[in-house]
Order: structure tokens, then C-alpha cells, then sequence
């Protein structure tokens, strides 16, 4: 499996279609540094409490499109490296040439760790490099609480680290985002199971997390809206609980898929 | 006899569209239907008693003009791009996919390739209308159904606070019909070009960008604010987005991307995908 | 049917796929092309067809110059690359569907093409159940429904039992006896020799006669 994983990761991050999600992301960012926080250099300490970048970078703010266009089409962005493997490799005779090489079970593991990694890495590298590009023009001050310039509050998800140590809060935030887009973009591969069209697998996650949207909007619970909650800045309060639920129920998709596969007795598709 | 080959090739396509479609537009279907009910039951049970503008609204509306503050929250009305990025799914990944699953048996069995291109994009329109045809008539169903008339009661939706009391049927038909299918026809077409050239996946990451700008942006430019009936002038008073303007923007650009296509395709090889 | 590769170049991404091809091509004769893997048979078939633009030079037939006078050859039928149908139908509604572009034919033309190359018009699977065999035959059947001019088969024999390929032999030397043009490319020479007329041997996209294994 280790050679397969090799082979796989070397795939998923050895791919013309790499760049171009990255571009997106580190696209989107510098935009946004460019539209938003070189402005802001003069006005530093013009307002009740100095501006802070913890505030003002990507993640920090939902009042830019810049934002908003980040955390709608990154779902789509992070599987078009790696989402349609499975199908190609289903359709050529590569999947088939590597099954009965190493088996079913690693196979379709090692399918969804790297499309995991991949969806992870798409998703928080862009937010790294803008954190690090507004850091490099705002300062980082500690924010505070209780002035009512910052949506995070007692009730937010680590509200307390964020006015305590903001800096390990957006680190820690940053590997909610990559956990749940990593989780996401296996649904990529689950798709490969029950759809034959490459363009449905690769758009999979993205009616997933719309869908996820659709039905908080619908029944007024906002913390459902992965758009909302997995922002930095919290545009939607959620829980932990509400969180992990979404997290096991798109991974149970990645098993369940998993599982029907490696149980098949006619093989691929 | 150009004719001829012409409209049977558009009948080609539209029965090519539904066979390689029918999921999508089951889908499609459902969508309408949950648009339905979610809008009737919230109209029930904060106006009781429904009307079909009222209810169009509750989709067609959109979002007011965003005003771009450090306190600001910008979000996208739901259903409205719901409504707008299923049909650019719908609709954007045909001709991309009939040209190169098919391995170019339709497009060899055409005269030339602007025929081919010029039907997939009345192919195209002709899903759009009926995507919107689609959804009215689940719409008045519904309203039937809960027994709502077609005007609001006091000629006021009351919901969104917009007097169309005094409106024609035809300025109403314009501002609730026409102008959004007009949007969506010029987005089409140009997404159906796009996806020729850089793919129907990017194509459809652009129209989603475009359409997430307009509603960002309340500039003329960016003609999803025409589909959006909070924007138009005559519920906003904003000048710059007139219902005339709206539909020369749209033709403008259904008609350059058309040509700028029709010149780049030309010009095209192809190949197997990739 | 007079058809003239006049000095035919296409380049890709810098690479020549096709260098300076000059052949003349007659109604009534089979035009067989052997060479090894990736040395242009395929992309000049494809330049016939009108799939992709050349970059140098001219193709004419009777002539009318394509991409001046006509894209696409008239009374054309191609089999290029493995056939992909829409897997939801069977074999003869996928025909059905893309013969309603010309309509030329009528449905019993198209069950005739499918009894020709040995598959049952009345089967209900659909293409997706089908082995590459029976899609290859259902390519064929595509290419020779509508009574082509100009016939253009690529690797027509792969998945074929011997069966098949006999009676693809059988259609190919048919269409040849009804006065099509047809241009054959094969990996099997002795199969290319006994079906040609002619045999064009493609090395890195350049073209010369071959008889007996000499040029």
C-alpha cells in the first residue's frame, strides 16, 4: 500500500490541474489583500481600538465578496485535482491493473486519504497565505473583548482562545476548514460509485455542502450552513456537536462507498 | 433545405438533451416542488392568505442592494441562487459532453460548425424555457392549491413591502418573467461557449462567480441584478437598471459571446478529452 | 468521389503529427494505412473528417476545398477511436437518435446496418451492458448506416472475434463494390494487404506508398 500511496499522492499533487485551484485560492487572496487591507494601512489607529489583522484577513470578515466567493466555489476548487481519479481509473484499465496488484481494501483506502489531503491542503493553503500577506500589512493585535468589534463572542466555538491566544485559535480553525473540506472532497470518490459522468463526481461535494446550506436556510437553523460556520470569523455560531455530526455523516458516505466497493463481486465498473 | 437541416438538428438536440438529461430535470422538478412548498408555507404563515406574485417573489427576489461596511454581512439570497446555479448546471454541461463523449458523430453529420454551435445554443434557450415554464406552473399549482389569487390583496406584496398596484400586466410579465429568463438566456449561452473552450466545470465556477458579483455589485454590468427583482428600477430607483437597459445588456452579451465562440470554434480541434 | 491531401501539415503543442502528406484518393477503392503507434494515421483520418483544423495545405473533394466550400465531407461515415453511445439505450435507439440529424434513413435501414455487423435489432440492453466487441460493431454499424461516400474506419477489427471480423471484412469489401471511398488503418498487414488497394506506411506523420513490404 505504501508504493500505492506514493504513486497516488505523487498523482493528486503532480497535476496540471493542481495549479489552477491553487491560483484560485492564492487568486482570491491577494484580491482581497489588495481590495480590503492595503486601504486600511493609513487608518491603523484611527478608530476606537487598533485595527488588527485578526479581524480583516480572508477568514476574519464575511463583508467581502472576496470571502464570500472563497468559501462558496472551494468545495468545487479542491476536487478538480484528484475528485474524478476513481472513475478514470474505473473506466481505463489502470484501477483494475492496480487491484489485483495490491487488493481492494488499500485501493479504495488510499483513494480517500489522498483525495482527503488534497481537499485539506486546497482548502487551507490560500487561508495560510492570506493570514501571513495581511499579518505582513496589519499588525497581529490581540483583539478584545467586549468592544463589539469582532463577531466572536462567549458562545462562539473557542471563543475564549480567540480573545486569549488568536493566533493558535486560527490555527486550530484552519484545521477545522481542512478537516471538513478534506472530508468533503471524498465525497468525490464516493460519487465515483454511483455515477459514471466525471463532471457529478467532481461536483458532488459542492451539492453536498449547498444542500447542507439549503436545508440550514430552510429550517432557520443557521449553524448548519458550513459556508457560514467554518469561517474563522463565525458568520453562523455552530457546535461542536452540529460540527462532528456533519463531519461523520460525510465520511460515512466515504465508508459506506468504500464498504459496497471492496464487497462487489463484479469487480470495477 | 438549409432550413430543414437546421430544425431537425435542434430537434436532435433537444432529444439528445432530455435522454442525456432526464435525472437532472427530475431534479430540477424536485427543487420547483420544495421552492413551492417552502414558499407557500411561509407566506401562509406570515401574510395568510397567498397570491402568485407574492409567491414568485419569495424566489425571483433576490437580495436588496448590499452596502459594503466593516459591520456589513454579505450573504447570497439562498433560494434565488439555488434556483439560478441549477439551471446552469442543467444546462452547461451538454454540448461540451455531446462533443466529445459522442466522439463528433453529431457535429460530422452537420453542414458546418456554426450549425452545430448555433443549435446547441437554441437547444439551450429552449431548456431555459421551459426550466422557467417548469417552475411557473409549479408555482400556480401551488398557489391553486392553497387558493390564492394572482395579484396581493391591496395590489402590495406584503412580505417584501413593493407596490405593484397600477402595473400592467405586461410591465409585470417583463419584471417577473421576461427580464430573468433574458438573464439566464445570455448567461446560458455564454457558459455553453465557455465550457467548449475551458471546460463545463470551470465554465460553471465562472457563471457562479459572476452571478455571487451581482449580487455584491448593483452595477449594470453585472446583469444578475436584472434577475433580481429587488434591483430592477422600479422597485429600487435605481435608473441605471432599467428593464431596457436589462434587455440590451443581455442581448449584447448572449450575442458576443455567441460570436466570439462561433470565431474561436471554428478554429477548434477535436480531440478526445484529456 | 475524388478526394486530394495536398500537402498536408498539422502541428501540435510544436509537435508535427502530420508533415507535408500529399495522396489522391478515388471512389472505389479501399486506402489502407499501417504504421507504428502514434505515427498519424489517425490524425490524418482525422483532418479528413473535418475534426480538426491542418495547419498547412489543402484538402479537396471533387474540388471543393474543405473549410472553404463545405467542414464536413458529404455522405461521410467515420468509426474514429473506441464508440462511446449513451449508455441509458439500447444500440438501435442511439442510431435512431443520430440519424434523425440527416434523415436520410428510415428506421429498417438502421436494423439492417445492425443485422450487417452481427448485432440483434431488437436487443434490449443498453450500450452500457455492452462487452467492447459489441460496441465496436455498433460503432460500425454507425459508420455505414446512411450509405456513406466516404468511409473512414479506424482499427475497425479491435474486440472482434473472428467471426466478426469476417464479416466487417465482408461489409468493408460491400461498401467498397457500392463505389465508397474507403480509408482503413490497421495493425494487421496481412489483413490491411488483403482488403487494400492501396497501403500508405506512416512514419512521424509522413506517407508513402507500400507494396510488399518495399516503398
Amino acid at each position: 500500500m505504501k508504493h500505492y500511496l506514493r504513486m497516488e499522492l505523487k498523482r493528486a499533487f503532480w497535476n496540471r490541474r493542481l495549479l489552477p485551484a491553487l491560483i484560485f485560492g492564492f487568486g482570491l487572496s491577494v484580491w482581497h489583500c489588495f481590495a480590503y487591507i492595503v486601504p486600511l494601512r493609513g487608518w491603523i489607529f484611527a478608530g476606537v481600538y487598533p485595527l488588527s489583522a485578526y479581524n480583516r484577513w480572508l477568514g476574519g470578515e464575511y463583508y467581502s465578496l472576496q470571502s464570500t466567493l472563497f468559501y462558496l466555489l472551494v468545495p468545487i476548487v479542491c476536487a478538480l485535482p484528484y475528485g474524478d481519479s476513481w472513475l478514470c481509473d474505473c473506466a481505463g484499465s489502470i484501477g483494475g491493473q492496480a487491484v489485483i496488484r495490491g487488493g481492494k481494501r488499500p485501493f479504495v483506502q488510499t483513494k480517500l486519504l489522498v483525495s482527503f489531503l488534497t481537499g485539506a491542503l486546497i482548502a487551507v493553503l490560500p487561508l495560510l497565505f492570506d493570514f501571513a500577506l495581511t499579518s505582513a500589512m496589519l499588525p497581529a493585535i490581540v483583539p478584545k473583548a467586549g468592544l463589539g468589534l469582532s463577531p466572536i463572542s462567549t458562545k462562539s466555538l473557542l471563543g475564549d482562545l480567540f480573545y486569549a491566544k488568536p493566533f493558535w485559535y486560527v490555527l486550530v480553525y484552519l484545521g477545522i476548514n481542512g478537516l471538513f473540506f478534506g472530508s468533503l472532497n471524498t465525497l468525490s470518490i464516493a460519487a465515483g460509485l454511483f455515477t459514471a459522468n466525471r463532471y457529478m463526481a467532481i461536483l458532488t461535494p459542492f451539492f453536498c455542502y449547498m444542500a447542507l446550506h439549503c436545508a440550514g436556510t430552510t429550517i432557520q437553523r443557521f449553524e448548519l450552513c458550513p459556508s457560514g460556520f467554518l469561517r474563522p470569523c463565525q458568520q453562523f455560531i455552530t457546535t461542536w456537536v452540529i460540527l462532528g455530526a456533519e463531519v461523520m455523516g460525510i465520511w460515512s458516505f466515504g465508508v459506506f462507498a468504500a464498504f459496497r466497493y471492496i464487497r462487489e463481486e463484479h469487480g470495477m465498473r | 433545405m438549409k432550413y430543414r437541416n437546421m430544425i431537425r438538428l435542434i430537434l436532435y438536440d433537444i432529444r439528445y438533451f432530455f435522454r442525456q438529461n432526464r435525472w437532472k430535470w427530475l431534479f430540477a422538478f424536485m427543487i420547483h416542488v420544495f421552492l413551492c412548498i417552502r414558499t407557500f408555507h411561509s407566506i401562509l404563515f406570515y401574510a395568510g392568505s397567498s397570491d402568485l406574485l407574492s409567491a414568485l417573489w419569495q424566489t425571483m427576489g433576490g437580495a436588496r442592494e448590499y452596502l459594503l461596511s466593516s459591520d456589513s454581512s454579505f450573504q447570497l439570497p439562498a433560494y434565488w441562487f439555488l434556483f439560478h446555479i441549477y439551471l446552469f448546471f442543467l444546462i452547461g454541461f451538454y454540448p461540451a459532453g455531446e462533443l466529445y463523449s459522442g466522439n463528433g458523430q453529431a457535429l460530422v453529420r452537420t453542414r458546418t460548425r456554426a450549425m452545430w454551435l448555433i443549435s446547441k445554443c437554441i437547444s439551450v434557450v429552449v431548456n431555459i424555457v421551459l426550466y422557467y415554464g417548469c417552475f411557473l406552473l409549479t408555482m400556480l399549482i401551488g398557489n391553486l392549491v392553497c387558493g390564492g389569487t394572482v395579484i396581493p390583496r391591496g395590489g402590495i406584496i406584503g412580505l417584501a413591502g413593493i407596490r405593484v398596484a397600477g402595473k400592467s400586466v405586461t410591465e409585470l410579465l417583463t419584471a417577473f418573467i421576461f427580464l430573468p429568463v433574458c438573464v439566464s438566456t445570455a448567461l446560458g449561452v455564454m457558459q455553453v461557449v465557455l465550457s467548449l473552450f475551458v471546460g463545463p466545470v470551470l465554465s460553471f465556477m465562472l457563471n457562479i462567480a459572476y452571478m455571487t458579483a451581482s449580487v455584491f455589485w448593483m452595477k449594470p454590468f453585472f446583469i444578475g441584478n436584472y434577475s433580481m427583482l429587488y434591483r430592477q428600477s422600479w422597485v429600487s430607483g435605481n435608473t441605471n437598471l432599467s428593464v431596457t437597459g436589462g434587455i440590451l445588456r443581455c442581448l449584447v452579451l448572449a450575442s458576443l459571446s455567441f460570436a466570439v465562440g462561433m470565431l474561436l470554434f471554428q478554429k477548434k480541434d477535436i480531440l478526445p478529452e484529456s | 468521389m475524388i478526394l486530394k491531401i495536398e500537402n498536408v501539415t498539422k502541428i501540435i503543442q510544436g509537435a508535427t503529427v502530420l508533415n507535408q502528406v500529399s495522396l489522391c484518393m478515388e471512389s472505389g477503392n479501399i486506402y489502407g494505412l499501417f504504421g507504428r503507434n502514434g505515427s498519424g494515421k489517425t490524425m490524418l483520418m482525422r483532418a479528413v473528417c473535418g475534426l480538426i483544423r491542418i495547419t498547412e495545405g489543402k484538402i479537396t473533394i471533387d474540388g471543393a476545398q474543405q473549410w472553404k466550400d463545405f467542414s464536413y465531407p458529404d455522405g461521410l461515415g467515420m468509426l474514429i477511436e473506441t464508440p462511446v453511445f449513451l449508455p441509458d439505450y439500447t444500440g438501435y435507439e442511439n442510431l435512431r437518435l443520430l440519424s434523425c440529424i440527416k434523415k436520410e434513413i428510415k428506421g429498417e435501414d438502421i436494423r439492417k446496418s445492425l443485422i450487417r455487423v452481427g448485432l440483434e435489432p431488437n436487443d434490449k440492453r443498453n450500450t452500457r451492458k455492452y462487452s467492447l466487441g459489441m460496441r465496436q460493431r455498433l460503432g460500425i454499424a454507425c459508420a455505414i448506416m446512411e450509405n456513406p461516400r466516404l468511409l473512414v474506419l479506424d482499427e475497425p477489427f479491435n474486440g472482434l472475434d473472428a467471426d466478426g471480423c469476417e464479416q466487417v471484412k465482408h461489409i468493408i469489401l460491400e461498401e467498397k463494390q457500392k463505389g465508397a471511398l474507403i480509408i482503413l488503418a490497421c495493425h494487421n498487414r496481412e489483413e490491411l494487404e488483403n482488403l487494400s488497394d492501396t497501403i500508405y506506411k506512416v512514419e512521424q506523420g509522413r506517407f508513402s506508398t507500400f507494396t510488399d513490404g518495399q516503398k
